[in-house]
């Protein structure tokens, strides 16, 4: 602001009490530093429905998010492993999360999605029953001190938000040793 | 952690170790230089040696070719001195400190690079050459310090051996090899149809022997069957004789078809140049590793869309009158990979261009491409149709030539991935399988779900009525050319649901599955039909799965699975065993929580190990030598024991030694992993009862897993 134009709002200001100018600048003031820290704290997520509960990936660990085609059963796996798909000629492993994670087992329908992620160069597809939204929301207050969690959720949560949202660390699922297969003939 | 991580943190692991190695033999080297020959000397040298040895091994595991070989040739000549053969004169002290001082400046100023690897080795190989001249066997090989040279270039010796073949007189040759395949197989069939007609004979024979009046007749029988079975023993001898043939005949014919890549990319650098002349560019093209080998046919697969990717880089990476460079870099990964990776120090690609053409054309909308990264953005150009639109002239070349790129790498079993380059301009990586890794298979349906068995292993495919259907001590067998063979469910061996059947139907499919000269019957539900097929392999986190050899894919895409037939038999046997009960995974599951013991004195190494082990869902415990392996089997239980041969305190050998005298321990699974390379060493390792002797210098991770595959 410079001098100038102060000066020629402050003899009109006069009439008004400074103090209600000061009010006014430092409301304006608050409003444009809020909005700029919503927004670089900002986490995009999808948002899923798994047994009735409602969990989350970050979005930028997602490659896509397909219907249920051509899944294939594998046999003489673990019943986590929901089967395996084909995605531009590479064999994609699917985790089936709510056998994962011990909750209610939906049938496969309409609603039901594969969420495809990568991390380490590792691509897996995640059975979900629905996806329910797509968010931006402010991670930094995720609750992480949580008693009443199965052990296969414990390990790869990253947080619950406002305790009904459960985010989950993709990289943490995807390194797991737990969903490592081998077998011996 | 991801594969760069490791590997930056595996050079940081080793820039460590190197530093104690080397300032321990600069001091070392110090003491030696004052006290030559006395009391203490050949301790001094011995100890240089080994940690000279140690360097070695560690520079290896992190691919520092040229690290490598001057410690290789160092060691050498502290072997010269430990054995005497070379004198210690004042003035080699002198270039050994040099030596050494250059290699500590040297790996200190890793990743950069303070020298070329080249101009590396050329110093040190003159100053060490000097040195050498009083070496009584100073038979040192050059070193390759391009990637992994798993095959040798071509020299001029070669050359001089080669005859020209003209491409589809030898395309024709090798199909027909192939062909041999079913000739193979049905000469095994035909083995077995003359043993069933021996059957009828000696059948009918008994039948009018037992008549009586008919001697005659009898007589005739007889003669018959006696030519049968002369007939039937030499189409076993031929049978068995063409079978080696073939195999051979085909392996052969593989080498045949593998050719180096110069013969496809020798001719790229002057089309490039042809470009940029008109284009009014100074682009150079640098090719490297173009001596490794590949099927031909995969060779002429890639020809046009290797060409497309450089010229779409001069065409869009380089402004009229700029200067740059393309480098195609292949090189040979995993064993049964091949990686060509392409860059250039261009423009890099206009992401806001190609969101642009997308948005055009209805893929995107203006939203979803604004939230788009760049590698999504650069996912768009696979979009068949993104550039076909005339009004998008400046992406023209990218979009459709990429879909069709992407499409023909990947028919061939290979990947593509199109990254920015590093600082700028941009990166394309592609790998290819080796060879076209194709065998024949049986599509078949069982519980409703499409299998495919490698046609190899099926004998034949029988139909049986359930009468035919005999039970031996609880299990269902049937006779075939009076043999017993055990008869079991796929379905039940697979742990999957049974089809449900609405009326029972009266005869039974099965395939018989011969594997070293044991059969068993397999009911499954249908045939479907007998094709080619391109084997896909399982990836992470999937390592090995019972029962399943690969995938392939179906005419619509769909992932088919390709049984391991030798999982299966093992499966049927253990159930005829164990009284047609499912088997139980719990067993697997407990012999695989007791760890690896992993003993190696270089860190660099050990990690490397561990890490190997990790991935592949070992756990795994470690020890830095003999002794500290020792201490860990007195106080932990392990189920296999990997151990380096060269180390402080107790090496390799003395542990193995140890533990086979152990009365708790004798039946130990043990692995040497070492870089000695010699029979004598080998053989010394087996003797004191090692189990499995591994070189470093040629083991990829795979080796070293089938090994311990074998012994948990």
């Amino acid at each position: 602001m410079n001098p100038e134009d102060d000066s020629e709002q402050t003899k009109q200001a006069k009439a008004l009490s400074d103090s209600a100018i000061l009010e006014r600048r430092s409301v304006a003031l608050a409003r444009a530093i809020a909005t700029g820290i919503e927004q670089k704290d900002q986490t995009s997520l999808v948002e899923f429905e798994l047994g009735g509960e409602h969990y989350a990936f970050e979005s930028e660990t997602i490659l896509r998010i397909m219907e249920v085609k051509n899944m294939t059963v594998l046999p003489s796996v673990p019943s986590f492993i929901a089967g395996v798909i084909n995605m531009h000629g590479e064999i994609v492993m699917v985790i089936h999360l709510a056998d994962y994670f011990n909750l209610r087992k939906q049938p496969i329908g309409n609603t039901t999605r594969i969420i495809v992620v990568e991390h380490s160069n590792i691509k897996i597809g995640v059975l979900v029953d629905a996806i329910v939204d797509m968010k931006r929301l402010d991670l930094s207050g995720l609750q992480t001190d949580l008693l009443m969690m199965s052990e296969n959720v414990a390990k790869i949560i990253k947080g619950v938000y406002q305790g009904k949202l459960i985010v989950l660390d993709i990289p943490k699922l995807i390194l797991s040793k737990d969903i490592i297969i081998n077998q011996v003939g | 952690m991801n594969k760069d991580d490791f590997e930056a943190q595996l050079l940081e692991t080793f820039k460590v170790e190197a530093d104690e190695y080397l300032q321990s033999i600069a001091d070392q080297l110090l003491h030696a230089e004052k006290n030559v020959l006395d009391a203490t000397w050949l301790q001094k040298i011995e100890v240089m040696h080994r940690q000279m040895h140690s360097l070695k091994g560690a520079a290896r595991a992190v691919n520092l070719n040229e690290v490598e070989w001057v410690a290789q040739r160092l060691e050498q000549f502290f072997s010269s001195y430990r054995k005497a053969t070379l004198k210690p004169e004042h003035a080699a002290f002198d270039v050994l400190h040099a030596v050494i001082k250059a290699l500590h400046d040297y790996v200190a100023a890793l990743p950069g690079i303070l020298h070329t690897p080249n101009s590396l080795i050329k110093d040190l190989s003159a100053q060490l050459d000097e040195l050498n001249s009083g070496v009584l066997t100073p038979s040192v090989t050059e070193p390759t310090v391009a990637a992994t040279p798993q095959r040798i270039v071509a020299n001029d010796m070669n050359s001089l051996q080669t005859l020209r073949i003209a491409s589809k007189n030898l395309d024709a040759l090798f199909l027909k090899t192939e062909e041999m395949l079913s000739t193979k197989l049905f000469i095994k069939q035909y083995t077995e149809e003359v043993g069933g007609l021996i059957e009828t004979i000696r059948g009918m024979r008994k039948n009018w022997d037992a008549d009586g009046s008919a001697a005659d007749t009898v007589n005739r029988l007889r003669d018959l069957e006696q030519t049968a079975h002369k007939f039937l023993s030499r189409f076993e001898q031929d049978g068995h004789h063409i079978n080696l043939l073939v195999d051979e005949l085909l392996s052969d014919a593989k080498k045949m078809i593998m050719m180096p890549f110069s013969v496809l990319l020798n001719s790229f650098p002057s089309m490039v140049r042809n470009i940029c002349h008109e284009q009014n560019k100074e682009v150079e093209l640098v090719l490297t590793g173009t001596e490794t080998e590949i099927d031909k046919r995969i060779l002429e697969e890639i020809k046009e869309p290797l060409i497309h990717i450089v010229r779409n880089s001069v065409d869009h990476g380089f402004d009229s009158g700029a200067k740059g460079q393309i480098n195609i870099v292949i090189k040979q990964v995993n064993g049964n990979e091949v990686e060509v990776i392409v860059t250039d120090d261009g423009n890099g690609f206009d992401i806001d261009a190609i969101k642009k053409a997308a948005i055009k054309l209805g893929f995107v909308t203006q939203e979803s491409a604004n939230q788009m990264g760049e590698q999504e953005a650069l996912a768009l150009l696979y979009l068949s149709g993104v550039s076909t639109s005339p009004q998008v002239t400046n992406l023209s070349g990218y979009g459709l030539g990429m879909a069709i790129v992407r499409d023909k790498i990947e028919s061939m079993g290979g990947r593509i991935k199109i990254e920015p380059g590093r600082k700028c301009g941009t990166k394309t990586k592609i790998n290819l399988p080796i060879t076209l890794a194709t065998l024949n298979g049986i599509f078949f349906t069982c519980s409703d779900q499409v299998f495919v068995l490698p046609t190899m292993y099926s004998e034949r495919i029988i139909r049986l009525h359930r009468e035919d259907i005999q039970t031996m001590e609880n299990k269902e067998v049937i006779t075939l050319n009076n043999e017993v063979i055990p008869l079991v469910q796929l379905h039940q061996i697979l742990a999957i649901p049974e089809k449900p059947q609405e009326t029972e139907s009266r005869t039974l499919i099965a395939i018989i599955i011969n594997f070293e000269g044991m059969r068993v019957a397999f009911i499954v539900d249908e045939i479907q039909n007998e094709k080619d097929i391109l084997v896909k392999k399982l990836s992470k986190p999937l390592v090995r799965i019972r029962f399943v050899y690969g995938v392939t894919l179906s005419n619509t895409g769909m992932p088919v699975v390709i049984l391991n037939a030798v999982d299966l038999m093992n499966a049927a046997t253990k159930m005829g065993l164990s009284s047609m009960q499912p088997m139980s995974t719990k067993l697997d599951k407990e012999e695989r929580e007791k760890p690896i013991l992993v003993v190696e004195d270089s860190i660099t190494t050990r990690i490397l190990l561990k890490n190997i082990l990790e991935m592949a869902g070992y756990q795994v415990t470690t020890a830095n030598d003999g002794q500290d392996a020792w201490r860990v089997l007195k106080e932990e239980e392990v189920s296999l024991v990997v151990s380096d041969i060269d180390m402080p305190r107790m090496n390799g050998i003395e542990l193995t030694q140890k533990i086979r005298n152990d009365a708790k321990l004798s039946e130990l699974p043990l692995i040497l992993v070492t870089g000695k390379e010699s029979n004598e060493d080998r053989e010394r390792g087996i003797d004191v009862g090692a189990n499995a002797y591994l070189t470093k210098s040629h083991f990829d991770d795979s080796d070293l897993l089938n090994v311990i595959k074998r012994f948990i």
